[in-house]
């Protein structure tokens, strides 16, 4: 660091200015080791990080083979959508004429959807039917999963527009820049939860009980008080790529007192609302935990989702037999007459 | 009875990454700055520091500051004591009449109303305002208060450039939450140019690792459990709920603080100033004076030297000194914010202090402490030493509970849960949780009180001179990736930027 101002300053401590620089030297290796162990280090320890990877690195591939016979199914969703589909039980259940893929990214809600999908879309994927799962509160939620979904599911060119959806201020704009870039700040939280468990077993069970007032007060939030831009605004988002959009609504221990609303706003905009198991329909010992499906409730809700899909696909495939287009391969067509 | 609407959150706040990008740059730019040029750098960034909370604070700050700087020149120059007076008042109405209005207003005129309720005089109807509560404007209006009183008092000399003035007023690390630099020590340092010393700027970084570590790993996770506590999330107050929320509590709002304070202090140092030290590990006090020298000592010191002492401090007779006593921590603890829980607070405190000076206990000297010695300089047992310090530690605890309260029934409904047992398996997780965050900073206090230190290893020395910067390098580097790894994920706001 270069000296200010007047020759009456005291000469230089030389052994106080090496210190400096390897103090500097010291804090630059720390982030670097944070930075390179998230990057690299965290999808060797932790499940949840390889399966995100795995599954959106499937998700950007689905439909790129333009010449593939199979119709390309995503499924996208939270938590719910990872527990609630027996994904073998669904691809047997809609038979090989589909390829499903499933990302399913735990906490997340309708922006981090949104703007997960203007990625992988950027990326390539082009699948024929994004199959979104959700609660209504989900789908109308106002926030989105902080700097992991900066890091992992937002694109450099949506910042400013996810900024501005989130109602971020210049702090929290500033923090989803870095998060953008750095691997570790995007994963900070999973990293933390990790460790503290690894030192208090039962943390997890405590992080419940300490989350209990952030729930509330998301479900409290302000919400948009129709569901229905959000459907069309994804429904349009999916069109654009080639995709039909198809929303579903798990079942749940309580009354979703919004999904007959998102119903009847999907029916206006003809995009299908799936509703497969009414509440009550699925006995409470089959619920893991009052939000998600054990095994035997997952593997009902699955064969009556691929049930009710079934039908719905099934007309994508006529209409390919009687020589129409995919939408997917003309949404590619026009992209490269754009480009020329 | 609420007061004003916090600040909007949209803080640049010492422990948000954009105010190290902020930090670095105004640094890197201000040491290739000949002095009176890095004065206005640094009097541009703090008010664009201040402008990130709300532009409109920059009104207030710069009107406050062009009165006082005005009026303490008149007050310097005059040799007629009726025209210094006049202009005394007007500083201390215009600077008061600020924070009274923005802070006090609704507080006052809701109590006002719920006494003529109470009284059965009918109901009054008054205004409430929307007020928006600047940021730190508690803390640069003391500063300022101490200033035109000291010019008054022939203490100091005005400062006859309004830049060094509006920079000790408003220099970004001290504005919003202090520590409250008395005017006899910063503005030299305003004044004067600052030369570059590497060992200084080395200080300022250990200091700042440590505040992060103190804010960000102790404070936010305490306040985890704290939040939990007090709003019932942990069930309803019971003997295991009050000890979980009064500990949890009193380790957030010490690492919260004094980690602010560490941070302000190192990034000060980091320009070539210095600022004195803001708490000197509270908690090891042996009885409540102790603990109001070690506990926010800019704030202590002012509330002294502006508010005991004009009171008339112990210069007229007992009756009268516990009068002031009672007075001055009474009038401290509305400071913190315009609710009768920090009113019952300071009583607590006065009344404390009033007891230990009606007892004879007198607090240990700063040369003792280390030493373990009592005030008479006599070495105390470590049992004696330890049973006052966790007596005086409860006490403090125990006062928390009102500070921290929404208001003083909810403070006496928790406080009344302690008798109440209740039992739950997450009580024993949330009991290691709380040890797993707060046991370091006991450790952390005990180490400093024993080497007389500001942070850890500041008197390491070697027989190479480069070895304890090295040594205190790779601890900062610890500290560091504490910060980064154990640092909770929800950041709460730092408490005294409420205040």
């Amino acid at each position: 660091m270069p000296l200010s101002t007047s020759n009456s300053d005291p000469p230089i401590d030389r052994a106080a200015a090496r210190g400096l620089r390897t103090w500097l030297l010291c804090a630059l290796v720390v982030f670097g080791c944070v930075e390179a162990g998230s990057r690299y280090g965290v999808p060797l320890i932790n499940s949840n990080t390889r399966r995100f990877y795995a599954e959106r690195a499937a998700a950007s591939r689905l439909g790129q083979n333009g010449g593939a016979s199979q119709v390309s199914i995503l499924f996208l969703g939270n938590s719910i959508t990872h527990s609630d589909i027996d994904l073998p039980g669904m691809q047997a259940g809609l038979g090989n004429d589909a390829r499903v893929v499933c990302w399913a990214v735990d906490d997340t809600n309708y922006l981090d959807w949104l703007f997960g999908l203007k990625r992988i879309f950027r990326s390539g994927a082009r699948p024929d039917y994004v199959i979104v799962g959700g609660r209504s509160r989900h789908f109308l939620a106002p926030h989105v999963r902080g700097n992991f979904f900066a890091h992992y599911m937002l694109d450099w060119p949506d910042l400013l527009d996810a900024a501005r959806r989130i109602k971020a201020n210049a702090n929290a704009i500033c923090s989803m820049l870095i998060a953008q870039g750095s691997a570790f700040y995007g994963s900070r939280e999973e990293i933390y939860k990790r460790l503290v468990t690894w030192m208090i077993p039962r943390f997890a069970h405590l992080a419940a009980v300490l989350n209990r007032a952030g729930v509330s007060d998301a479900a409290s939030a302000a919400m948009p008080p129709s569901p229905g831009d959000r459907i069309w605004e994804m429904k349009e988002l999916c069109a654009i790529h080639g995709a039909r959009l198809i929303l579903w609504i798990p079942p749940g221990q309580s009354r979703d007192r919004n999904a007959q609303a998102m119903v009847e706003a999907g029916r206006e905009l003809d995009v299908p609302v799936l509703v497969p198991i009414v509440e009550g329909q699925i006995p409470s010992k089959d619920y893991a935990d009052g939000f998600h499906l054990g095994p035997a409730g997952a593997r009902m809700l699955t064969s009556a989702l691929a049930r009710e899909l079934k039908p719905l696909i099934a007309a994508t495939a006529d209409q390919e037999l009687r020589g129409c287009q995919p939408a997917s391969r003309i949404a590619d067509m026009n992209v490269q007459e754009s480009r020329k | 009875m609420t007061g004003p609407a916090l600040t909007p959150q949209c803080d640049m706040s010492f422990d948000a990454p954009v105010y190290y990008v902020f930090l670095a740059i105004v640094v890197m730019v201000y040491w290739r700055l000949p002095w009176r040029a890095q004065n206005w750098l640094l009097l541009v960034a703090s008010y664009f520091f201040y402008g990130w909370w709300d532009w409109r604070f920059l009104f207030l700050i710069a009107t406050s500051t062009v009165m006082d700087f005005w009026l303490a020149d008149v007050i310097a120059r005059s040799r007629n004591p009726g025209q210094r007076r006049s202009c005394l008042a007007v500083s201390l109405v215009l600077n008061f009449g600020f924070l009274g209005f923005f802070k006090y207003f609704n507080f006052f005129v809701g109590s006002f109303r719920e006494l003529m309720e109470s009284l059965g005089l009918g109901t009054v109807t008054g205004p409430v305002l929307d007020i928006i509560l600047p940021a730190g404007i508690s803390f640069y209006t003391f500063q300022a208060v101490a200033y035109i009183v000291d010019v008054y008092r022939r203490k100091i000399e005005p400062c006859r450039d309004f830049v060094s003035y509006a920079l000790f007023i408003s220099f970004f690390p001290h504005l919003v939450a202090g520590p409250i630099q008395c005017p006899a020590h910063l503005l030299p340092q305003t004044s004067s140019p600052r030369c570059y010393a590497p060992g200084r700027v080395f200080d300022g970084l250990m200091l700042i690792a440590t505040g992060l570590f103190r804010k960000c790993v102790i404070a936010d996770n305490c306040a985890l459990l704290a939040n939990a506590a007090f709003s019932g999330q942990l069930g309803e107050p019971s003997t295991a709920t009050v000890l979980l929320g009064m500990y949890a509590f009193a380790g957030q709002i010490y690492g919260d603080f004094s980690g602010y304070s560490d941070i302000a202090r190192g990034s000060a140092q980091l320009f070539g100033f210095h600022f004195n030290i803001n708490f000197r590990q509270p908690y090891l006090a042996t009885c409540l004076g102790e603990f109001w020298r070690r506990w926010h000592i800019s704030l202590s010191t002012w509330l002294r030297d502006y508010l005991y002492i004009p009171l008339g401090g112990n210069r007229r007779g007992e009756r009268r000194t516990y009068l002031n006593l009672l007075a001055t921590m009474l009038l401290g603890g509305l400071w913190h914010g315009a609710n009768m829980t920090f009113v019952l607070w300071g009583g607590i405190h006065g009344v404390g202090l009033a007891v230990e000076r009606w007892l004879g206990i007198k607090p240990r000297l700063p040369r003792c402490l280390a030493a373990g010695e009592d005030s008479k300089g006599v070495p105390s047992p470590a049992w004696s030493l330890w049973l006052r310090r966790i007596v005086i530690f409860h006490l403090v605890c125990l006062a928390w509970i009102v500070f921290r309260a929404a208001s003083v029934a909810e403070s006496l409904h928790y406080i009344g849960g302690i008798a109440r047992w209740a039992w739950q398996a997450e009580y024993v997780t949330a009991f290691a949780f709380l040890a797993l965050f707060s046991l370091p900073l006991l450790l952390l206090d005990l180490i400093l009180e024993r080497r007389n230190e500001e942070y850890p290893g500041e008197k390491w020395t070697g027989a190479v001179r480069f070895l304890p910067y090295a040594g205190r390098s790779a601890l900062a580097a610890g500290l560091l990736l504490m910060v980064l790894v154990f640092g909770a994920p929800k950041s709460s706001a730092f408490i005294y930027f409420q205040f």
